[in-house]
């Protein structure tokens, strides 16, 4: 095989998967139609085509049937399940949080004339100090 | 039946149009499964995985996008790719004996002699001998062009990679084979 083949050889490859254009196509029958070689190896790649096709077939072992019903089964079951333990646990984190939900706002409730109360005092602080403050100053003076 | 109308059936709540399907692509399934992984225990993992992700979309499978068996490999061969990746490293398969006598008896050419028998197993026993010693992406595309005969557009879409790749892959995978071939004396 020379370097002409050896450049050839993709070309023919291509055109003869049927996905060379047009130029790699002619030039490829070209140089098959002079090369004694190459038209043995393109022969040659016809028997590795048809030896590959011979051997994809490889029986499954034997109970794979069976094996694959079970998985099949199984996986199922283990959806329902999973299924199931999903919606346990949406449920309980509803209800949980309705829960938590509902107490906090009664606190709120109970809580709320409390903080209006300490609201309340708590803006009146600065006149507190300030009179405590005064006073201080007067007894002194 | 064809398969569109097992599909229909399966996905009208009929068990046994799926156990019809497993059984006319078992052998195809696990076989591309074991070309690519090389392992006997992790193809069939990985066909059992396919056919239950087939049956777990069928609702997906489009019979006017293309047909069942091309659907299913597509299946099975990202399964095996992504399988690789997982392992990291590429094992090499040593073809057991047992596996031969299995596969005289089962597909057992009719034809043939009982010695033409004998060397139709053995020609097939080297082939797969050398094809795993491939890279996987090479092996992959021989596998899928010429064992599933899909074109190189639809390789290129199964193994989610450009054109270009695939003509390469294809081209080396059968010059290296056809070296081997030689090298062997079988050509």
């Amino acid at each position: 095989m020379n370097d002409e083949c050896t450049k050839f050889l993709p070309k023919i490859h291509e055109w003869l998967e049927g996905c060379a254009d047009e130029e790699t196509s002619l030039l490829a029958q070209l140089h098959l139609r002079s090369c004694y070689r190459c038209r043995e190896i393109v022969k040659e790649w016809q028997i590795v085509a048809r030896e590959i096709k011979l051997s994809i077939h490889i029986p499954a072992p034997e109970g794979f049937e069976e094996r694959l019903k079970r998985y099949l089964d199984n996986h199922q079951l283990l959806s329902w399940r999973e299924l199931a333990v999903s919606w346990s646990l949406t449920a309980f984190s509803v209800a949980a949080s309705a829960l938590w939900f509902g107490i906090s706002l009664a606190d709120v409730v109970r809580a709320f004339p409390q903080w209006i109360v300490d609201a309340i005092s708590w803006s009146t602080l600065p006149v507190q100090w300030l009179q405590r403050f005064w006073d201080l100053i007067s007894r002194w003076a | 039946m064809d398969d569109a109308a097992l599909v229909r059936r399966c996905l009208e709540g009929d068990k046994r149009a799926f156990d019809e399907l497993v059984q006319r692509y078992r052998d195809r399934i696990y076989g591309m499964a074991l070309h690519l992984l090389g392992d006997k225990d992790l193809a069939e993992d990985i066909a059992q995985e396919a056919f239950l992700r087939a049956f777990q979309r069928l609702t997906l499978f489009d019979p006017n996008k293309g047909s069942f068996s091309t659907w299913l490999t597509t299946l099975t061969t990202r399964l095996c790719l992504n399988a690789l990746k997982r392992r990291g490293v590429e094992q090499q398969w040593i073809v057991e004996q047992e596996d031969e006598t299995f596969e005289l008896t089962e597909l057992g050419e009719d034809a043939l002699s009982p010695e033409e028998e004998w060397w139709a197993a053995e020609r097939r026993l080297v082939i797969r001998k050398l094809l795993s010693t491939l890279h996987p992406m090479q092996r992959a595309v021989l596998l899928l062009r010429y064992g599933e005969e899909m074109s190189i557009q639809e390789i290129a879409q199964v193994l989610q990679v450009p054109v270009g790749s695939v003509k390469a892959w294809l081209f080396r995978g059968r010059e290296v084979l056809r070296r081997k071939l030689k090298e062997v004396g079988l050509l």
